[in-house]
């Protein structure tokens, strides 16, 4: 349960948070998540309840100006995006 | 991209101001999400894209009015859906405005026989009707007539 975390940093990939493959029983909450440091990656993850992500302020990017990379993600339950808010590209 | 969501994709009131180095401001290519995918009062950055080709959605749901912009600026070659709901579905102008936003992108146009059989399956079945001919050219002002819905999208 990440409701209301704010993540800062990244890693060298700038990644905020990289959950790759991971797997998760209940529901995975990020509910009003804060993150200015880098993209959050669920790539290949497996949530076997609900990914909730209401509210999440995603600030930061990654090297592709990703905020959120979820390629493969299956979410067994509902995925809420919910008023999710990402701002303008480092380009634009 | 690639995703699969069993249950509902909910993004109410979504603010997606960015855009990655593609021009997406939401790739969900090939997504497959059994439940309602919930596109309606969303901001997307001017210009950025939401790709939705070869998604597979169970209910997709849309604001009545086509998104700032048109729908050419988006990507939705390839998408299916079992029911519609919103915009397209309640509007056959609208809904061959869709499909004719789409129609002259490389390897795959708009499926129209959805959304027709979407017209059909609610008893509209003279929209479904001319929709379906008017499919080659995919034009509004063929399916336009009086009681089709509105004009002004």
């Amino acid at each position: 349960m990440l409701n209301g975390a704010e993540l800062n940093g990244s890693n060298n990939h700038g990644n905020a948070l990289a959950a790759d493959r991971m797997r998760v029983d209940g529901s995975a909450f990020l509910k009003e998540l804060k993150v200015t440091g880098g993209a959050i990656r669920l790539t290949n993850a497996t949530i076997k309840g609900h990914l909730d992500m209401t509210r999440a302020k995603l600030n930061g990017k990654d090297d592709s100006d990703d905020a959120l990379v979820a390629d493969r993600v299956c979410v067994n339950g509902d995925a809420l995006l919910t008023r999710i808010e990402v701002p303008q590209a480092r380009s634009d | 991209m690639g995703a699969t969501i069993t249950g509902q994709l909910k993004l109410f009131k979504a603010e997606l101001n960015g855009k990655n180095d593609h021009g997406n401001a939401l790739a969900a290519d090939r997504i497959r999400v059994d439940g309602s995918v919930f596109l309606k009062n969303m901001q997307v950055a001017r210009g950025a894209t939401l790709a939705l080709r070869y998604a597979w959605l169970g209910n997709l749901v849309l604001d009545d009015d086509p998104p700032p912009g048109g729908w050419r600026q988006h990507n939705l070659v390839g998408l299916r859906y079992e029911q519609i709901h919103g915009g397209p579905a309640g509007n056959a102008r609208q809904g061959a405005r869709l499909l004719a936003s789409q129609a002259d992108r490389p390897r795959a146009a708009q499926p129209y026989s959805q959304l027709a059989d979407n017209y059909a399956r609610v008893g509209n079945d003279t929209a479904a009707r001319r929709l379906r001919a008017g499919a080659m050219s995919f034009s509004p002002e063929r399916i336009s007539a009086p009681g089709l819905g509105s004009s002004t999208d």
